[in-house]
């Protein structure tokens, strides 16, 4: 692990003093028309950080290009499945976890979190249809909140490890077998599983989705798993150790609670990994407003992540990088929206002086990468959708929209006001 | 919620429309210089500085602020590689009123090439310039390294011009030899060759000042072929006795 590390951050250092080595000239030219300190901040934002972190990670998801199997286990496993006026998706994700091809027993736990829709009955809908080695029980969680909801359910946790799962989201038939294998066979506190964007056919919103999480929450996680340091083990769909997770006290009442408890485990020293073939089909927000609602609470789970353990107080070298990197994700948002779109802006008047040739560099490694994480998830053999519109809105207007709400994000958590629930 | 969020959404466009608001004033301004005004005196004597080589994205900023700071035309004759680059500073060149040509398009020794390679090196470095400056035509090529053949001229399909004074400017830390090898030398209708160079930029100032004050006209090629007698002319561009220099 060290020496592919060791290898890793060698590609990307070489990267970086290439890029530097162009962007010197460039910086010169363009800060005959612009000021030097604005220029060097927009290239550093444009193209040395972001080319440092893609190129290291198209070549360390490279050197783990081959996908691990670990031996089957059958040992009783916990899901928690939290639902808030779920109605509409409830009974359909707990039918999909009744019907894994799991070797052991699975206990599901639905915590009915003061629910005001018929997400009760749904749930008692499909409680009795549990064959042999499945249990549904009902669990009813009267303070609004994830983080209650969820420790509600860990209360009743009895197994060695135990999965969460969002009431919207659908696992493949194998995903708990392989997201239990991964985590008994190494022993991590938390893994996160490969999510992919479920029946994204209504809008172009949703379309557009199917490649945020197909080619760079796949990417990103599969780097960071790879060095045992997975940033977030997302609610929606990770497996657990018990007996960390309570270590850690559970989970915590914010935003991100899912980052908060990723980052104690890591803080720890504890391992967080991905399992790539263990997939869940997760319902994504089909509206603007709710995509950059959801964004923004990304990002601010982030912050939050980032303000309870501080980079330095994470547990292993690895980890602290990863968190070190988390904090360039603030710098390249700040950077798209006043670097680069300006810069777009400018050369589409014929002033390449801020989006140039070094810039498109940059565009073609994540090119690269992106195309390779499709590849990879392409081998894994697990059908998604496709949508050329999506895709071109993904390009287009993804990233603006992401930065936006991101930074929207960071003002809340400055500003320390309280977000929604989710 | 969503109210807020258009509101926080508009005020990020409203920062970013900000930002390239003072961005391109910030370009535009520089390339919306007027142009250097000049009266000439055709009684006076008139020298002509050139300058080879670039753009250079860290020199000929500074030499063309020079240029602009003292009102003082010139004549760049540009690699048509490296024009990429110095897009900015070539439409600078123009608007200011500096006179833009032909230096080919990647630097080689033209005697050296056949005829169709010298033709390909003009032609490339002519498409380059277009894409900069639409419709732009080189009237001179000034051969790199001074070298050329009686083949060249007649392959390179304009005019070559070349120099009178050698500033011998790629000299490091030479920045006395340079301004003495141009300011003891000159003489009215001279043609100075320098270079898009650290030391040149560092001595610029000091050798038209000089020249000014010496009472010399600093003018671009074209004003100066406009001066010149037929004999004059040929001397300079296109020299009496062939010398393939390398």
């Amino acid at each position: 692990m060290k020496g592919k590390f060791a290898a890793t951050m060698i590609f990307a250092g070489v990267w970086l003093g290439l890029s530097i080595w162009f962007a010197i000239g460039w910086a010169r030219e363009a800060s005959c028309y612009l000021p030097a300190a604005y220029v060097w901040w927009a290239i550093i934002g444009l193209a040395l950080l972001p080319g440092f972190m893609m190129s290291g990670m198209f070549f360390s998801n490279l050197l783990h290009w081959k996908c691990r199997t670990y031996p089957h286990t059958g040992q009783d496993t916990t899901v928690i499945l939290c639902a808030h006026n779920e109605e509409g998706t409830v009974a359909r994700t707990i039918q999909g976890i009744l019907d894994q091809d799991y070797l052991g027993k699975i206990r599901v736990l639905v915590v009915d979190n003061a629910s005001t829709d018929r997400t009760r009955s749904e749930i008692f809908r499909v409680k009795d249809l549990a064959g042999e080695n499945r249990q549904v029980e009902y669990l009813y969680c009267a303070q609004k909140g994830k983080a209650h909801a969820l420790n509600t359910g860990l209360a009743q946790v009895e197994t060695a490890y135990f999965i969460t799962v969002d009431a919207d989201t659908y696992l493949e038939k194998n995903a708990v077998q392989r997201i239990m294998d991964h985590i008994n066979a190494r022993q991590s506190a938390c893994v996160a599983g490969n999510l992919f964007v479920d029946r994204p056919t209504r809008t172009l919103c949703a379309k557009m989705q199917i490649y945020d999480y197909l080619m760079s929450i796949a990417a990103i996680k599969r780097f960071q798993g790879s060095y045992r340091s997975t940033l977030v083990a997302q609610g929606a769909f990770s497996a657990y150790s018990t007996q960390a997770v309570r270590q850690a006290g559970g989970w915590q009442d914010r935003m991100g609670e899912d980052i908060v408890l990723t980052y104690q485990l890591l803080e720890k020293g504890l391992p967080s990994t991905y399992e790539p073939r263990a997939v869940g089909y997760t319902t994504v927000p089909q509206t603007w407003n709710g995509l950059y609602n959801q964004r923004k609470r990304w990002a601010i789970g982030m912050l939050e992540g980032l303000s309870q353990v501080k980079p330095w107080q994470q547990g292993s070298f690895f980890a602290c990088h990863f968190t070190c990197l988390n904090v360039g994700v603030i710098y390249l948002d700040l950077a798209f929206l006043l670097g680069f779109i300006p810069g777009l802006v400018l050369a589409c008047m014929g002033c390449f002086c801020l989006v140039g040739a070094l810039t498109i560099f940059t565009v073609a490694v994540g090119a690269l990468l992106s195309a390779a994480v499709y590849l990879y998830q392409k081998k894994l053999g697990i059908p998604f959708h496709n949508s050329l519109p999506g895709f071109i809105a993904f390009l287009l207007v993804f990233q603006g929209l992401q930065s936006t709400a991101a930074l929207h994000g960071y003002m809340i958590h400055l500003f320390r006001r309280k977000g929604e629930w989710k | 919620m969503k109210r807020k969020n258009i509101c926080f959404a508009l005020f990020v466009l409203g920062l970013i429309a900000t930002v390239t608001a003072l961005l391109l004033w910030g370009v535009y301004s520089r390339l919306s210089r007027p142009p250097i005004t000049q009266t000439l005196d055709p009684d006076r004597p008139m020298v002509a500085l050139t300058f080879d080589d670039g753009p250079s994205p860290r020199y000929t900023p500074q030499i063309l602020d020079i240029l602009y700071q003292t009102q003082t035309p010139a004549t760049f004759f540009l690699v048509g590689e490296r024009m990429e680059g110095g897009r900015l500073l070539i439409r600078e060149m123009k608007a200011v009123g500096h006179q833009v040509e032909c230096h080919t398009y990647s630097h080689q020794n033209l005697s050296a090439l056949t005829g169709e390679e010298i033709r390909q090196e003009v032609a490339l470095a002519q498409e380059e310039v277009e894409k900069i400056l639409p419709g732009h035509k080189f009237r001179y090529l000034r051969p790199p390294y001074g070298s050329y053949t009686q083949k060249v001229e007649q392959e390179a399909g304009i005019t070559l011009a070349m120099w009178t004074v050698d500033s011998r400017d790629s000299e490091p830390g030479q920045e006395d030899k340079i301004y003495s090898n141009v300011v003891d030398h000159i003489k009215d209708g001279d043609v100075v060759v320098l270079h898009d160079c650290p030391e040149t930029a560092k001595v610029l100032e000091s050798i038209i000042l000089t020249l000014k004050e010496k009472g010399y006209q600093l003018v671009t090629l074209d004003q100066l072929a406009a001066r010149l007698t037929q004999e004059e002319k040929e001397a300079l561009i296109i020299p009496s006795t062939w010398k393939g220099k390398s």
